[in-house]
């Protein structure tokens, strides 16, 4: 069998846990803990993703989706286990994530591309072209924090399809804007899908899954990745 | 921190912060340097003069004070920066060191144009103008390493910024821009000199008054610089690796 494009081994990953306790000096002061708590979010994962894979990921919130997701981005390190990939990854852990309001959307097209290593074409055409397939009916200067959340979406998207990564991570890129994006997108993604060399697709949607992927898992719990 | 260093993804993003701060055009930038200026005017030929005494030398304090905003700014702009962009870096490959470096380049950027003004202003001679920009350059590069370090503090103490800020209102006080550390009682100059920005003061002191060298205080300010950023460097260094982690 051949080299797998994706390689994880026994990987485990812990945050910490920030969301119910602030932290800051005085309380360091008065508590004398300066670290959060930490909290093991996977443990003992291992998943290899051979070329040509579509791999869906289901499970419930919280349990590590999109954890995974990022580190096989190589975004978030691991505590312990191995991690290889080969090749270039474009992670869309949310779209519309990483752009800013008070940037028009060149500026926003340009931070993208600083972002993800894209090495767009970053002339006024593409950038017009980028606005037009996205199907949205703004200017270049228009400032980002002017558009709607599916409006971003669209943005976010059709600048991710004309990214030349290898490995397309994809977290519940789906669910998002209207029945129209989401018809049109779910075609793109498909064209897409065939140039990659692996992808992997996070989801709630077991139909989504099953349209697209050639392999769906489960993550049940942090320890258990289970085949479907 | 050089494994993440990347020099396309710098040059972009100190092009698209220079817009976000509105400092992409003559008037915006001009806008930017007036509390810097103001500062470092009233400081030469007010301030300074009431607080610290007269000097000989013309434009020293307006220069100490340059020094001073520009490391205080580089170190709490740059901390305060990868909170303020934590949702792109935790969804992208954009660099914490890329956000440092940037904030860096333009707060040196604003400390250049501020510099050349007082050099004129002053009549600062050609020579020493030359030596105190290359010692800004090493006080960039001291500012830089001293933030990679303390950026992963940031990250996890949501009062961080705060407490900067009164630490470098303290800074300013104990460090020599006002007055000169020989006028003060020797035994207290000593506390003064565990400054780890001292060293930098006394180096501006030595370009203008090169007469006046004194070993102890130039190998104990350089002492204290040194073992300020090894200190950071031990208690850091394993935290900083994860600062992702802490977002």
């Amino acid at each position: 069998m051949s080299k797998p494009l994706v390689h994880l081994s026994n990987i485990a990953v812990t945050l910490y846990n920030n969301s119910s306790d602030n932290f800051s000096f005085k309380k360091l002061l008065l508590t004398q803990k300066f670290l959060p708590e930490q909290i093991s979010i996977l443990n003992d994962i291992s998943l290899d993703i051979y070329e040509g894979e579509i791999i869906g990921i289901e499970g419930s919130n919280g349990v590590g989706k999109t954890t995974l997701l990022s580190v096989v981005a190589g975004i978030l390190p691991i505590s312990s286990g191995v991690r290889e990939v080969h090749g270039k990854c474009l992670p869309l852990l949310g779209l519309g994530h990483i752009f800013h309001g008070d940037l028009d959307i060149e500026k926003n097209i340009e931070l993208w591309d600083a972002s993800f290593n894209s090495n767009f074409p970053l002339e006024i055409g593409f950038v017009n072209d980028v606005i037009a397939q996205a199907g949205l009916k703004i200017k270049k200067d228009t400032l980002l924090r002017a558009l709607s959340s599916g409006m971003k979406s669209r943005l976010a998207f059709e600048l991710a399809m004309r990214d030349t990564a290898d490995i397309l991570l994809l977290d519940e890129v789906f669910s998002v804007g209207d029945a129209d994006f989401r018809s049109q997108s779910s075609q793109k993604i498909k064209n897409k899908l065939k140039t990659l060399g692996c992808a992997v697709i996070v989801s709630h949607d077991r139909k989504i899954l099953e349209d697209n992927c050639s392999k769906i898992i489960r993550i049940k719990d942090q320890n258990t990745i289970e085949i479907c | 921190m050089l494994r993440e260093l990347n020099a396309k993804q710098i040059k972009s993003f100190t092009l698209l912060l220079l817009s976000l701060q509105k400092k992409n055009t003559f008037l915006g930038f001009a806008i930017g340097l007036i509390p810097i200026l103001v500062t470092a005017f009233s400081i030469e030929l007010f301030i300074g003069k009431i607080i610290g005494g007269e000097v000989h030398t013309n434009g020293m304090k307006g220069v100490n004070a340059i020094f001073f905003i520009f490391l205080s700014n580089a170190i709490s702009q740059s901390t305060e920066a990868l909170k303020r962009y934590s949702s792109i870096i935790k969804n992208s490959y954009l660099q914490p060191i890329t956000i440092l470096v940037s904030e860096t380049v333009l707060q040196y950027l604003s400390f250049f144009v501020s510099f050349i003004i007082l050099a004129i202003a002053f009549q600062i001679p050609f020579e020493k103008s030359a030596l105190l920009l290359l010692l800004s350059c090493f006080l960039a590069a001291y500012t830089l390493a001293a933030a990679n370090y303390l950026l992963v503090l940031s990250s996890i103490l949501e009062d961080f910024g705060r407490i900067l800020g009164i630490v470098f209102q303290m800074l300013f006080w104990v460090s020599p821009i006002l007055y000169s550390i020989r006028v003060i009682n020797p035994d207290l100059a000593y506390f003064f000199m565990a400054n780890p920005f001292y060293i930098f003061f006394e180096l501006i002191y030595l370009i203008f008054s090169p007469q006046a060298y004194a070993p102890q205080y130039f190998w104990l300010g350089l002492g204290s610089c040194f073992s300020f950023l090894f200190l950071l460097s031990i208690l850091l260094t394993n935290l900083r690796k994860k600062v992702l982690v802490f977002l």
